[in-house]
């Protein structure tokens, strides 16, 4: 037995040094930027940088904005992806054009596709003429709290088709004769899909629901785009606050920011695990 | 035991001697010398040629020394040879003006000087004026003669050279074209001068026949003297990949051999390039240092001596005895470029702020350290200096920066600046400094730069005519609302009188852009912590927007063109008034003018932002004591106008060095107006004639009390405003500008000065982004 794990370590080595090297010391070395003060002593103060970053108003501002961009962006995505997910799945003549479709947004660099978004959305734009064609007033869409509304629009729509992909996946993986004996039985579409379809996808739907929340965090790239470092407040996010502060080498305000952020999504996610492993236990 | 006494005190005695005389002898061991220094203080003088014939390199200096400064390195001695009698007998002595033989009036002036057969020529052209219109004849060769401390010109047997297409012509007259760079090649003459087409064309005069050729080179880029009948020519192909290449070219066979090709992204900085054939090197200036390479490569490059003089506008030449002579307009060095022979510490300076008084303080630390190298670098990117602090880099010993930007704040604010409290010699200079001075140069009381120099600039006001007009001390204006209030005013009270509002070249979008960034950048040095979008700046900015811009003499972009033709019709003449961005430094301080305090609201203390270039010493250097003895001399060797900017009790005004020779010049030119004047009989010339000589004999008039370079009038304005001078924190257009929103910022500036956006709208876009700045932190 002892001799075997000798053996196995030489074999594991090579892996366990790049994650070591490449993960761990990072994260470890980003631990220590966050516990010293930056100057040329580089002295050690503890958690003064976390309850300096924490009472920031910017990093506050920003991580507002992030949780409440994410949760508008992350159950929209989830919700829409799956009904999308079910649509496509129940589509037979071109169901494979239609399915590939719905990845290409994913696929088209954001920069260009901007473009064309703010294009929609300018006030003179086809947005605009829809809302006083259907006897609206026009909105200033490029300013203030209304720039939102684009942001999430082009984040819905450039993530929805890696979504559905998933959950189509995890549709066809579902044997067609559950619902081929469901429906000897009796049970309609309202009764397969809750008592066949989602007892058999909420694995998959639960890993759609995370991957919704760690892109809707992320959200940056657009933001970016339209606004540069600093764009209007209600746009302003976490991302920006740490990439301005990596713009001025503060590394100490960059990591500790990044390792706050961190402990609230592990916080989230755990939340998350847990309610997933009871809904799971529920439905089983 | 006697006797062992008396040796070792022999011993110790012999050594004593031994290191005594050693210390100099190794200084002077490595060849390095300092040729030619220039006036730092008023720029009246210009290094303008060096030909080495031999060991002896010979210095052209030109202006108000005039003379040839001739150095051997062989004997290590400097002979100076007077040119002002030469200048004289090129433009006419005594009020004689030299006459061509249809009587008209000429002067000459030397094109350039080459050497030939081991002695120098000038060739010299005349500028001969037939009545209104210039003419050019040139090409004539003249040996130089130096004797008895005097230089003067002889008269040769070399046929006058086919000066045609050195010259271009303007209209009816023509001018000679600048020569850039010459040399003498077998039996030619070599000239390299940039043609109608602005590309640099190489010309080449035969001294025995005066036939002239244009070589075909193309892409030339600088060309200097090469070994026996050869050149050496730069040249880069902007078309192409913009590589340098370094060629020998032999204009009798038309053929280039190529000697090394630099990658374009190291051409504009590869400088200074010499080739010595005896041992077949190419030597060049690169980043402060000078290299050697024999296979014309950069990476075989190894660095022989360090440049010294700042890297730009810089020329090389080898002696026969292989010294390097460094040259550029202000200043010459002799380099050693045996590698082994260099001093044992070198210090590096790298400049992100420029000063005046750099080279003097590298001149006076290279006499006193001549033991300690110094690299001065190229400037480069402030942006990347943080990192290299972080990272604990110790290449560089010595940094200089603006004290406005957030390079220098970051730096500043996390310490890595190196303690200077080790000086007494720096404490006390910079403790008799302005208070303002000594603040920006401490951190929590630890003395940690050297100031270097000085901008800012504010509104300013013509003193004589403000009282002229009617006004005195108590009507200046002390608010932005007053000042706005005045500027209604003055239409009104200037009209029908000598003074114009603004200088007549001021157009309408400079003065709104003047205007509206002084209100707001004032705002944000006065009240660092305040809103933008506030009531106070909303009106100031509206009102801006209601001033009558035609009413107070303003012109349109497109006017600027024009205003030279109707200058005296639109008043031209007339002094301003106003002046929108003086400069609030002494360096530029018009004696007439004193700047404007405004504030924001009555009984508020006002501020003139200035700011401060700084150098510091690099915490991690590897030579600390021998960087803060270079700090020291920097701090003691401030140009005069710096030093008088920041020492309170600097108050002797200074003259120009140039002064008597100007004022000679002025009265030559009146008697030289003058007796153009008997001659002439077309009636407008004449005329012309007259005016020039009112306008010649009244600046002469006034000479005395307007030509200084600090006069008693503007130091006391200067000390009268010091007091209220206060070093900007940061560079609040930078921080608009700066970064991915600087696009943003510009486009919305610009579309308010076109009066497409409103001014509530640029001040909404300030305040957020601002305020976002501010509460991010640094």
């Amino acid at each position: 037995m002892y001799r075997k794990k000798r053996l196995v370590l030489p074999f594991l080595l090579p892996g366990l040094i790049g994650i070591i090297v490449f993960y761990v010391a990072p994260f470890f070395g980003g631990v220590w930027y966050s516990l010293t003060d930056g100057s040329f002593e580089n002295a050690f103060v503890g958690l003064e940088n976390y309850s300096k970053v924490w009472q920031n108003p910017m990093f506050q501002l920003g991580l507002k904005n992030t949780m409440e961009l994410s949760l508008i962006c992350a159950p929209s995505l989830f919700l829409l992806s799956f009904l999308l997910s079910l649509l496509l799945n129940r589509i037979r003549p071109a169901g494979g054009f239609f399915r590939s479709s719905v990845l290409l947004p994913y696929l088209m660099p954001s920069s260009a596709v901007l473009i064309i978004w703010l294009l929609w959305f300018d006030y003179g734009g086809p947005v605009n003429h829809l809302i006083t064609l259907l006897g609206g007033n026009r909105v200033l869409w490029l300013q203030g709290a209304e720039l939102r509304m684009p942001v999430v629009l082009l984040f819905l729509w450039k993530n929805l088709g890696f979504c559905v992909i998933i959950y189509l996946a995890a549709l066809q993986a579902i044997p067609v004769s559950l619902y081929e004996y469901a429906a000897l039985e009796g049970a309609g579409f309202i009764r397969q899909a809750f008592s066949i379809t989602l007892p058999m996808i909420v694995p998959t739907a639960f890993l759609v629901f995370i991957l919704s929340f760690v892109n809707a965090f992320r959200i940056f790239k657009e933001v970016y785009f339209i606004g540069g470092a600093y764009p209007e407040e209600p746009l302003y996010t976490l991302q920006n606050y740490m990439n301005n502060m990596y713009g001025k080498l503060n590394y100490q305000n960059v990591t500790t920011a990044a390792y706050i952020f961190a402990g609230m999504v592990f916080a989230l996610f755990g939340l998350l695990f847990f309610l997933q492993n009871r809904a799971q236990r529920g439905l089983n | 035991m006697r006797g062992y006494r008396k040796w070792k005190a022999l011993i110790s005695g012999m050594l004593a001697v031994l290191m005594m005389l050693g210390a100099p002898l190794a200084m002077a061991s490595t060849g390095d010398r300092i040729l030619m220094q220039t006036d730092s203080d008023s720029f009246t003088e210009y290094l303008e040629q060096v030909i080495v014939i031999g060991t002896k390199v010979y210095l052209y200096l030109s202006g108000s020394d005039a003379a040839f400064h001739v150095y051997d390195t062989q004997t290590g001695e400097t002979e100076v040879y007077d040119l002002k009698e030469l200048n004289e007998g090129l433009t006419g002595r005594d009020g004689d003006s030299l006459r061509t033989e249809d009587g008209d009036r000429y002067t000459e002036q030397v094109a350039a000087w080459f050497s030939w057969k081991g002695e120098i020529y000038a060739v010299l052209y005349r500028s001969i004026s037939q009545e209104d219109v210039n003419d050019i004849d040139g090409g004539f060769v003249r040996k130089l003669i130096l004797a008895e401390g005097k230089a003067s010109l002889e008269e040769t047997d070399v046929p006058q050279l086919e000066w045609g297409d050195m010259t271009e012509r303007n209209g009816a007259s023509r001018y000679n074209r600048w020569i850039n760079s010459s040399a003498c090649v077998g039996n030619r003459f070599a000239a390299l001068v940039y043609g109608d087409s602005g590309d640099m064309e190489l010309h080449l005069f035969d001294l025995e026949t005066g036939r002239a050729e244009t070589a075909e080179i193309d892409d030339l880029q600088d060309m200097t003297q090469g070994p026996e009948g050869k050149l050496l020519i730069g040249r880069i192909d902007r078309r192409g990949d913009s590589h340098l290449s370094v060629e020998l070219y032999d204009p009798e066979e038309e053929e280039s051999q190529v000697l090394a090709a630099f990658p374009p992204e190291e051409a504009d900085r590869v400088r200074g390039i010499a080739w010595r054939e005896e041992n077949n090197t190419l030597y060049y200036i690169y980043n402060g240092e000078v290299y050697a390479t024999a296979d014309g490569t950069m990476e075989s490059a190894e660095s022989v001596n360090e440049c010294g003089l700042t890297p730009y506008n810089l020329f090389s030449q080898i002696t026969a005895d292989g010294f390097l002579a460094v040259y550029r307009y202000d200043g010459a060095l002799l380099r050693n470029v045996d590698p082994s022979q260099r001093g044992t510490v070198t210090i590096r300076i790298h400049p992100y702020a420029w000063s005046n008084g750099a080279n003097a303080a590298y001149y006076a630390f290279s006499e006193l350290r001549g033991d300690i190298g110094v690299i001065r670098e190229d400037s480069g990117d402030e942006s990347t200096l943080l990192q290299s602090m972080m990272n604990q880099d110790d290449r560089v010993d010595i940094y200089t920066i603006s004290g406005a930007s957030s390079v220098y704040s970051a730096l500043y604010n996390r310490g890595f600046m190196g303690s200077l409290e080790s000086s007494e010699k720096l404490k006390s200079l910079i403790g008799t400094m302005y208070p303002f001075v000594q603040e920006a140069c401490k951190k929590d009381g630890t003395l940690v730069a050297v100031p270097i120099s000085m901008t800012g600039d504010a509104f300013g006001y013509n003193t004589e005519a403000w009282e002229k007009l009617g006004f005195t001390e108590t009507d200046l204006p002390r608010t932005w609302d007053q000042f706005l209030d005045l500027l209604e005013s003055l239409p009104q009270k200037t009209e029908g009188t000598e003074y114009r509002i603004f200088e007549l070249w001021v157009t309408k979008q400079n003065f709104r852009s003047e205007l509206l960034g002084r209100i707001l950048q004032n705002y944000a040095q006065l009240r660092p912590d305040d809103p933008f979008n506030t009531p106070v700046l909303q009106r100031l900015l509206g009102r801006a927007e209601t001033l009558d811009l035609d009413a107070l003499g303003l012109i349109e972009e497109d006017e600027s063109e024009e205003i030279y033709e109707r200058y005296t019709e639109l008043g031209g003449d007339k002094s301003a008034l106003l002046i929108p961005g003086m400069d609030a430094s002494l360096e530029s301080y018009r004696q007439e003018y004193q700047t404007l305090l405004l504030t924001y609201e009555e009984g508020e203390e006002p501020v003139l932002p200035v700011t401060l270039g700084l150098a510091f010493l690099n915490p991690f250097s590897q030579h600390p004591e021998e960087a803060i003895a270079y700090l020291e001399t920097t701090a003691e060797k401030l140009d005069t106008v710096t030093a008088y900017s920041f020492y309170p009790d600097r108050n002797d005004p200074v003259r120009y060095p140039d002064h008597e020779e100007q004022k000679r010049n002025m009265a030559r030119w009146i008697d030289d107006t003058k007796a153009r004047l008997e001659e002439t009989e077309d009636e407008d010339t004449r005329e012309n004639l007259e005016k020039t000589l009112e306008a010649l004999e009244k600046e002469l008039a006034e000479f005395d009390e307007t030509y200084w370079l600090l006069s008693p009038t503007c130091i006391a304005h200067y000390r009268d405003r010091a007091p209220y001078m206060q070093p900007a924190g940061y560079d609040f257009w930078s921080m608009l500008y700066g970064g991915e929103n600087g696009e943003t910022f510009s486009t919305l500036w610009n579309g308010y000065l076109e009066g497409q956006k409103s001014a509530q709208e640029l001040l909404s876009y300030v305040d957020q982004k601002v305020r976002m700045m501010r509460m991010e932190g640094n």
